[in-house]
């Protein structure tokens, strides 16, 4: 009978509290909304796996090797977070790397004002910033100036790079900042459609951009060195984005490496994205989570993205002021990174008000340039206090 | 998260404050990042411009390059495909005849 009640008690049916439940709960809107939704799919399937397996009781998945005083002890997600992200902070350049293989610099080499689009629209990272540590304001010490940045940095809406800086900064909310900003990138189409109807008139709606020139194929070799270069030399710490970000852009653009292009883009790129976001997933534990801190950052996640949808706006209104050939605000909005979502969303709001108006193209040039700028604003903060 | 600090106590109202070398450590990130960020990307913006200018003259000029053969050039060109057009035209009508043979 003793054995029986042991047994029993070793089970998570007797250890289950109200908050796993609701985890549980959480993590199965995930499932649900990525497979029947399709929203970000590739992120928020495997986070909200994660999310179910960690909040089942006495799994032991997610405990890290330091906690556990030894790798024998520690579970599998706690290793991969380990040496993955809090340790050696590895995955998020690896999936750098992929996405340089995927990136076409073309849209921003043929129309390079948009770059300044893409430095507007991380205003948002700063007010952000300044949002959590205003918090301070209220209660002493709510916010470190390292969980700033990492709180901020959901604004770059850029998840490897909001990944990379909190591992780095502020490992503690390593979990809710990831998620925070995947599941606000998987909203683009909710939180950002509204503020750019807000902020822009029909007729800048329906402002037909002039077709951009083609751009060759040995410019689009030379653009990505002068800037692995040039922002190396500004900002090292940004290297590990940077450079992962050019070395599988070059793959792309120089034709000659086909396979390890199709290495970088497809096979790594899966597994980094699979062993990452179940590893994030399971940093959602039902202890960490509900706290009012969480509450928080999901307020100011949303602070950023609004924030950072303006600036590009605005400015984008603000550089119409002096161009023969007018830019539509929308495109703006493409700069706050969330590759290729934001363009999209630029693309089908132009095609509201004109069906013929065709402004992907137009909008991936702020988009890259956002992941540059945020990869930037990264490395700043880690120079600064890290 | 184990230790943090007094996020469990907050409360409005309360009478907190910020240190001052936290808000000046803040500004100066604040200014260096924004500084940086927005210098860097126009300075990609500025090599971006160059790139394209360069590529376009570039390209005008193998295009100009090709419309000034010399005269000699463009006269031999013509009679090669004329010897061509010819020789592919008794050829067939060879054809033509042994068929009809």
């Amino acid at each position: 009978m003793s054995e029986l009640i042991s047994f029993l008690e070793s089970t998570g049916l007797l250890n289950i509290d109200w908050r796993d439940a609701i985890m549980l709960g959480v993590g199965l809107v995930l499932v649900f909304l990525a497979i029947t939704k399709q929203w970000e799919p590739y992120e928020l399937l495997p986070i909200g796996l994660g999310i179910l397996i960690v909040n089942l009781p006495l799994t032991g998945v997610a405990i890290s090797p330091s906690d556990a005083g030894g790798t024998q002890g520690a579970g599998i997600f706690g290793v991969i977070f380990h040496y993955g992200l809090s340790f050696w902070n590895i995955l998020p350049p690896v999936i750098f790397l992929g996405i340089g293989a995927l990136t076409d610099f073309g849209p921003l080499i043929s129309n390079p004002k948009t770059l300044l689009l893409g430095a507007a629209a991380q205003i948002g990272i700063f007010v952000a910033f300044w949002g959590a540590l205003g918090l301070n304001f209220v209660a002493a010490d709510t916010f470190s100036l390292g969980e700033a940045a990492s709180i901020g940095i959901i604004g770059g809406a850029d998840g490897p790079t909001t990944i990379f800086l909190s591992a780095n900064l502020a490992p503690d909310i390593l979990g809710i900042t990831a998620v925070i900003a995947y599941t606000y990138m998987a909203a683009v189409p909710f939180i950002q459609p509204p503020i750019m109807k807000l902020l822009t008139t029909k007729k800048e709606r329906s402002i037909v951009m002039k077709p951009v020139r083609e751009v060759s194929k040995t410019e689009k070799m030379i653009f990505p060195i002068i800037a692995l270069i040039i922002i190396l030399l500004v900002v090292p710490r940004a290297a590990p984005l940077i450079s992962m970000l050019i070395v599988g852009n070059l793959f792309k653009e120089s034709g000659v490496v086909p396979r390890l292009t199709s290495a970088a883009s497809n096979e790594l790129l899966n597994i980094a994205t699979i062993l990452l976001m179940l590893t994030v997933g399971t940093q959602l534990q039902a202890d960490l989570v509900f706290k009012l801190e969480t509450v928080l950052i999901l307020v100011l996640g949303l602070v950023a993205f609004a924030a950072g949808t303006t600036g590009g706006i605005l400015f984008a209104k603000f550089m119409n002021l002096f161009l023969k050939d007018k830019i539509n605000p929308l495109i703006g909005s493409a700069g706050v990174s969330a590759v290729p979502m934001a363009a999209r969303i630029s693309h089908h709001m132009g095609q509201q008000e004109n069906p013929n108006n065709f402004l992907l193209h137009h909008a991936l040039g702020p988009n890259v340039a956002g992941v540059i700028g945020s990869a930037v604003v990264a490395g700043v903060f880690l120079s600064l206090i890290g | 998260m184990a230790g943090r600090r007094n996020i469990s106590n907050f409360r409005f109202g309360s009478k907190c404050t910020i240190s001052e070398t936290l808000i000046n450590q803040s500004l100066i990130t604040t200014a260096i990042g924004v500084g940086t960020t927005l210098c860097l990307l126009i300075i990609l913006m500025v090599s971006s411009f160059l790139m394209g200018w360069l590529s376009i003259k570039l390209a005008n000029r193998t295009v100009k390059k090709s419309e000034a053969k010399s005269p000699d050039e463009v006269d031999s060109n013509r009679a090669m495909a004329a010897v061509i057009a010819a020789s592919i035209l008794k050829s067939s009508q060879d054809y033509q005849q042994g068929h009809s043979n």
